[in-house]
């Protein structure tokens, strides 16, 4: 009952944004349909598209080669691959923006190396569409490589071998059997690559693509149009269920089913002279644009600037960004695992529809999430303010929105997927049938819930927290909007700094972000790989 | 007194496009064991579910101990139904200790009387020098007992046991077969326990129910059940068997095998399905009392050659069995020997007064 209270309470911004298609259409609204919107619509479907294909080539060709292929630093790049995913893509932007700047580090040792430039400027633009592509398939193509990964080392591996026995070459397995095998993976993979960037509003801000979610944030504080917002959003929506849709369609049609997961490494194939090159370079190139050029230029800036960045100011920005994020974490782990725990007792078919409706949070840009969340709060606000009115005869003001509750509230309804998917797959997989042992010995449902879930549950429940946890971190769509007045964390003091062309000052919250997402995205890597979103 | 009665107990689950089970109805006497057998998907778990409460009925009532604990309206919670279950993968606690584990469901009664129970259900299953033990370092037959203990400390008024011995290699299980029927017996407790072959029904169970398709199809001693089966799918689930038809002719059986005196259960009928187990079929060199038949194929099994026989004669039809011999007889195909049937060696397959049963399917 309140498992089914909650869920709904997570929906209701999703709902808000969803009803705003049939609210009337004001003026705005037709102006911006008959001029921008079909370039949000190209712009938006462009880059998804550009991003996500390049993100498949780059992410499965490197997991063949991990899964399949002994070279060398073979077991380095396993993990190295993942990396980029702790870069947040704004971040990226502006990194590469600056370092090819006039007075960045790239033009300087060209203009050191060949005196005879020494009085040109060149001037690179760091923007536009195929930019954008490239940054965004440059940090997002891990959650295509980690599908992938899974689906050579588990789902196919039988079948790989007997390609093998067979007499087939790696590349013949590759594209003979390995890509049409994985094609469920590489579709769940890409598909959160689009869903990264149909959620994206830093990156594309700063390089100058106009894509919905800018469009969202112009409608509405540009043009001061709530409802013209309200109905951008429910067309990313409708955009996004369509993605996910998709996704699930190819799901249910695909035939394989895993075999034994066994942790048996699979006889790779030996590479040698070029070919073991080849690899080599294949792996690390993804790695040093994605990961090591940009931290080590944020770790040049940050060494620049500390001195004057890293204040008392700064640690208790940093302070404020932890309390936030754990706190949103905490909170949005023991609703998942309410959620999760009353979807298995399971006596209500409604509560497990809720459940799996609940968790699409995750696909919802968190631009649409900001918007819907305002409407009701608003609403409630008012009400409660009118009541306060009532009775004390003071007016109160804000009394959650534009506070840190309707902030965190708004985490929660993003972020539940991400806490929920593991503790789901850790009751499948540590209670399997002992939480109904516990039931047919006598024990209620909740004291079963503590002697028994979790007990066994602790591991995943601390992944789920830490993943919340990095995510929230970064989260900076959501926070821009919902934040209380002169409220800052790292990422929107990150994201403040880059835009007012302070890029080498932004390094330092920008280092802390990506040094918190390094473990938590190795050890999710690690420890359920599959069940990310 | 009833310890245990289900009335057209029916389960659809959502999204199959036939019941789970239909309509079983069935009592279980205080004290009794009942074993319930059939092939997979014939419902065997899911009526134990819905006895322990983990499963809703689609339609039916479950009485326990003369308490309705579900019916179309109402359903009791597990936790209250006082039944214990047994599960098929154990489904110990792997965080608790063995006696942590046993003493689980004891959590309404005070320290000392649980630590005595324990001990008391421990020594029961024989297992009081491992109860600081965790689940995983413990043997497979060791963690059966555990879990048998566990369902049975707080003296549930059914227990359940879900395929007890799937999870078992076949040296340990004979063994560990007849301490768990010991146990059961000196517990008294009335039981339900799912079994796979003929050998745990006949060694566990006073009474066994066999499930077909979600139906309840025949109940008895194993011992009426094994005499007469119902139809051929009852006969081949007691071990294989040769099915074949013999003709009631003036108080004997005609059979492919020769002749045999009529059972009573054949009389009455003109003819009838047979169920002949390999062993009981003798073979003899050509001077031998029987039916001539060739050797088509011989094949080792432990312990034991497989034959698979011919008959032909213009007397008593052709049919084509399987005999099971002592290795010792070297035969090979092309041989041709005498064959009967070990006197008493036959079951009339369907129930009396059902009439003809249909041809056997081989």
């Amino acid at each position: 009952m309140s498992a089914a209270l909650i869920t709904l309470a997570l929906w209701v911004p999703i709902l808000m944004v969803a009803r705003g298609v049939l609210a009337p259409a004001g003026e705005t609204w037709a102006h911006l349909a008959r001029t921008v919107l079909p370039g949000y619509v190209a712009t938006s479907v462009l880059l998804a598209l550009g991003a996500c294909a390049l993100a498949i080539v780059v992410g499965a060709g490197t997991a063949w080669l991990v899964a399949a292929c002994a070279f060398p630093g073979r077991r380095f790049f396993e993990w190295a691959l993942v990396l980029p995913l702790s870069v947040p893509a704004y971040v990226a932007a502006y990194t590469y923006a600056g370092m090819l700047d006039v007075a960045g580090p790239v033009q300087l040792a060209i203009r050191s190396l060949f005196p005879s430039l020494a009085d040109r400027f060149l001037h690179v633009q760091v923007a536009g569409l195929g930019v954008a592509i490239l940054i965004f398939a440059g940090v997002l193509y891990p959650y295509v490589y980690v599908a992938a990964r899974m689906s050579f080392l588990r789902q196919s591996r039988t079948a790989l071998e007997a390609s093998r026995v067979l007499g087939r070459s790696a590349a013949g397995t590759f594209f003979r059997v390995a890509l049409p095998l994985a094609r469920p993976a590489l579709v769940a993979g890409a598909s959160l690559v689009v869903l990264e960037v149909l959620n994206d509003y830093g990156a594309v801000k700063y390089l100058g693509v106009t894509t919905f979610t800018t469009g969202i944030f112009r409608a509405w504080f540009g043009l001061g149009d709530l409802n013209a917002a309200i109905r951008l959003a429910a067309f990313l929506l409708l955009i996004v269920f369509a993605v996910l849709t998709l996704e699930r369609m190819q799901r249910d049609r695909r035939s394989v089913s895993p075999s034994a997961e066994t942790e048996r490494p699979l006889e790779p194939y030996r590479l040698r002279g070029w070919a073991a090159a080849g690899a080599v370079a294949a792996c690390a190139v993804p790695v040093l644009f994605g990961f090591l050029i940009p931290v080590a230029q944020l770790g040049y800036w940050a060494a620049l600037t500390a001195g004057r960045v890293v204040n008392a100011e700064f640690l208790l920005l940093l302070a404020r960004s932890f309390a936030l994020a754990l706190g949103a974490a905490l909170l949005t782990v023991v609703l998942a695992l309410v959620i999760a725990y009353a979807a298995r007792l399971g006596r209500s078919a409604f509560v497990r529809g809720l459940a799996r409706v609940a968790v699409l949070g995750y696909a919802v840009p968190g631009a649409v999430i900001a918007v819907g969340v305002l409407v009701p709060l608003g609403a409630l606000d008012r009400a409660l303010g009118s009541a306060v009115q009532a009775i004390t005869g003071v007016a109160p003001g804000l009394l959650i929105g534009g506070t840190v509750l309707a902030l965190i509230y708004a985490y929660a309804v993003r972020y539940l997927a991400v806490a929920y998917l593991p503790v789901e797959a850790g009751f499948e997989r540590e209670c399997r049938g002992l939480d109904e042992a516990s039931r047919c010995l006598g024990v209620p449902p909740l004291a079963t819930l503590r002697r028994v879930g979790l007990p066994l549950l602790r591991g995943a429940l601390a992944g789920a927290l830490i993943l919340v946890f990095v995510d929230v971190l970064k989260e900076l769509p959501l926070t821009l909007v919902l934040r209380p007045f002169d409220f800052d964390t790292l990422a929107t003091h990150a994201y403040q700094l880059a835009s007012d062309e302070r890029v080498a000052e932004s390094a330092n919250a920008a280092l802390v972000l990506i040094a918190a997402g390094v473990p938590a995205i190795i050890g999710a890597n690690r420890l359920f790989g599959r069940s990310r979103p | 007194m009833t310890a245990l009665e289900l009335r057209g107990l029916t389960k659809r689950y959502p999204g199959a496009d036939r019941d789970a089970l239909r309509g079983v109805s069935l009592r279980v006497e205080a004290g009794e064991i009942v074993g319930l057998v059939g092939g997979s998907g014939a419902g065997k778990s899911t009526l134990l579910r819905l006895i322990a409460g983990l499963e809703t009925p689609s339609a039916g009532t479950i009485i326990i101990g003369g308490r309705v604990v579900c019916d179309g309206t109402r359903s009791v919670p597990p936790e209250r139904r006082g039944v214990g279950l047994v599960f098929q993968d154990y489904a110990l606690f792997p965080h608790l200790t063995v006696e942590a584990n046993v003493g689980f469901g004891l959590h309404r009664m005070p320290r000392g009387r649980r630590r005595d129970r324990v001990r008391e259900v421990l020594e029961l299953v024989g297992l009081t020098d491992l109860a600081g033990r965790y689940p995983h370092q413990l043997s497979g037959g060791q963690q059966q007992r555990v879990a048998l203990a566990r369902a049975l400390a707080p003296e549930p008024s059914v227990l359940l046991l879900d395929e007890p011995f799937s999870n078992l290699d076949a040296l340990l299980k004979p063994a560990l077969r007849d301490e768990i029927a010991s146990i059961l017996r000196s517990a008294g407790t009335t039981t339900l326990v799912v079994v796979h072959d003929q050998e745990d029904v006949v060694s566990l169970a006073d009474r066994v129910a066999i499930l077909r398709d979600g139906g309840l199809w025949q109940v008895g001693a194993p011992r009426e059940v094994f005499a007469a089966p119902r139809d051929d799918y009852v006969a081949r689930l007691f071990g294989s068997t040769n099915l074949v038809r013999a003709v009631v002719e003036n108080g004997t059986l005609r059979t492919p095998l020769g002749p045999v005196a009529t059972p009573p259960a054949a009389v009455g009928r003109d003819t009838v399905t047979l169920s002949i187990r390999p062993f009981d079929i003798l073979i003899g060199a050509s001077g031998d009392p029987g039916v001539p038949a060739t050797v088509r194929r011989v094949a080792f099994r432990a312990g034991f050659d497989e034959v698979e026989l011919v008959t032909g004669t213009p007397d008593y039809g052709s049919a084509t069995v399987t005999a099971r011999v002592p290795p010792g007889l070297r035969l090979t195909p092309g041989d041709v020997v005498r064959i009967r049937i070990r006197p008493g060696g036959v079951q009339v397959v369907g129930l009396p007064g059902a009439g003809d049963p249909p041809a056997p399917t081989s």
